[in-house]
């Protein structure tokens, strides 16, 4: 299977900081990854990274077989990126943007990118300083798509829209960018967003790549467990797949990553009143695994039919 | 990609050019006998050996080049543009390559008109009671030429990375220096080989910066 972005022990140093921490990360081609992580978590970073604006301290990546610092103007014309916040030219006109944009390139859909601007009510006239969030976004889309790229990177396309203007936005995406073959890679810190689109997800905690694995295993591999005392609630003990507890009153809620009958024995050995195992939906699985004591959390990896639980050292 | 450049980059320089051209020709009014009170009185001196337009072309010049050097990669910087700018199919060296040749092609020709006018106006008979020589106008075409290290200094500072604003000035400063000297060096022999490897210098950093530096 050939792959469309491969990395390799990619890390970066922000001074003392290490923001993006030996990521090696394979995306096929064809896929939709969705890549989340909190604010700060690296996101933004690795896709710098990747587009070949910001270096990294160590580790290589390629787009399209082709190394991210040394990529022809040829390969560039088949990837597009849409920046964080949507940089365009402000004093331009939606027309004078799409005009500006268009002669870099050899190939250009004008057809459909006049379809874009149409469905989502954008007069080319309109100033881009004068255009909303959501709006700009929507403008970053059509410029994107119209050279009919291969690979679309998406750094968080949503930041900074509203709920409506999100899901609209979204839903326009979904439409516009997906054709056999094309690979795109999404991040967000919404996980709602992602559900929408994403076939495979990575999640990103402080720089490490603590999950990559297709959406609905995760969603799977992750349960609460919800466990009732009579009173103050012990610790729950350590063991494997375990993300994080949390003691609310006389309840204790913990996490577990690929939940079982050991899992089930730990509980009820704590002699509590009740346990309620909760199956959590894709947005909360998310909070829950990336709100965990973070050094200690599990790994998901590979297309893993198990769930591995690597590093519990200091799981609370 | 040129022609998207040229149409981007003069859109963007033309407030500046235009700015620092009136401001040109206005202080050039006064070699041209002109008055503006209290701005200037009409000059008394011989075209092009009076020292106050000299001063006047230096100090506009300077300021012009600075704006225009600081527009075209600080400004982009803190617009967050260059992520926009970067992404496109060209290499990034052509881009910065057509940045600074439509740049120096605009503080060039904006400034080197009152230098023509005033020129044409002071070869033309009964304009003025001195003697003119079109190699008169030598010392203020050198001046003219020299302010481009200061364009290619402020280019460098608003591109490079640092983390105190000493570091970020240092090639605007070193600039001021190399545009002293190559100003001030009575012979042209040691003059224009030091301008020629300043700019070369100035280019060679900057197309080294635009490469390594983080666009984050």
């Amino acid at each position: 299977m050939s792959h469309a972005i491969i990395t390799r022990q990619l890390t970066k140093y922000y001074g003392e900081k290490c923001v993006v921490n030996q990521l090696n990360l394979s995306i096929p081609q064809g896929s939709i990854y969705g890549f989340l992580g909190r604010n700060g978590a690296g996101k933004s970073t690795t896709i710098k990274m990747l587009m070949g604006l910001v270096h990294p301290d160590v580790g290589t990546a390629e787009l399209l077989g082709e190394d991210s610092f040394s990529i022809c103007p040829q390969t560039r014309a088949k990837i597009a990126y849409l920046a964080e916040g949507h940089p365009i030219y402000k004093w331009m006109s939606v027309g004078d943007a799409v005009d500006f944009t268009r002669k870099f390139y050899p190939v250009w859909n004008g057809e459909l990118i006049d379809q874009i601007l149409d469905h989502f009510q954008l007069p080319r006239k309109s100033k881009i300083r004068k255009l909303s969030n959501g709006q700009r976004a929507q403008v970053s889309l059509a410029l994107a798509v119209a050279p009919e790229p291969e690979l679309l990177i998406l750094d968080d396309p949503t930041l900074g829209l509203d709920t409506v203007v999100r899901r609209d936005f979204l839903e326009s995406l979904i439409q516009i960018i997906q054709r056999k073959g094309r690979t795109i890679l999404f991040s967000s810190h919404v996980l709602g967003d992602i559900e929408r689109v994403a076939d495979r997800i990575g999640i990103m905690v402080d720089g490490v790549l603590r999950v990559d694995c297709p959406t609905e295993h995760f969603k799977e591999s992750l349960r609460k467990i919800v466990i009732e005392f009579h009173e103050a609630p012990p610790d729950f003990p350590i063991c494997q797949g375990l993300v994080g507890s949390w003691k609310v009153g006389n309840r204790l809620e913990v996490n577990i990553v690929g939940y079982s009958e050991e899992h089930r024995r730990l509980a009820e050995s704590l002699d509590p009143l009740s346990i309620d195992v909760v199956t959590l939906n894709l947005e909360d699985a998310f909070i829950e695994y990336t709100r965990g004591s973070r050094r200690a959390l599990p790994c998901f990896s590979g297309d893993v039919s198990h769930v591995e639980s690597n590093d519990l050292q200091g799981v609370a | 990609m040129w022609r998207a450049m040229i149409y981007k980059e003069l859109r963007e320089l033309c407030g500046i050019a235009a700015l620092a051209t009136a401001a040109l020709f206005l202080y050039s009014g006064s070699e041209l006998r002109m008055s503006f009170r209290p701005l200037f009185e009409p000059s008394q001196s011989v075209p092009f050996l009076g020292d106050d337009w000299y001063y006047y072309f230096a100090l506009i010049g300077i300021g012009f080049t600075i704006l225009l050097g600081f527009k075209q990669t600080a400004w982009e910087l803190w617009q967050g543009t260059f992520l926009f700018l970067f992404h496109r199919p060209a290499r990034r060296n052509d881009l910065i390559v057509s940045k600074l040749t439509i740049g120096l092609a605009v503080y060039l020709i904006c400034s080197a008109l009152p230098i023509v006018c005033v020129a044409l106006w002071a070869a033309t008979p009964g304009t003025h009671a001195s003697p003119f020589e079109w190699s008169m106008t030598l010392p203020m075409w050198w001046l003219w030429l020299s302010l481009t290290l200061i364009y290619l200094g402020a280019f460098t500072s608003g591109l490079i990375d640092g983390k105190w604003y000493g570091i970020r000035l240092m090639p605007l400063a070193t600039s001021f220096l190399a545009t002293t000297a190559v100003y001030f060096i009575p012979w042209w022999w040691v003059g224009l080989p030091l301008f020629v490897v300043s700019c070369v210098l100035y280019v060679t950093a900057i197309l080294f910066v635009a490469r390594t530096r983080d666009y984050s």
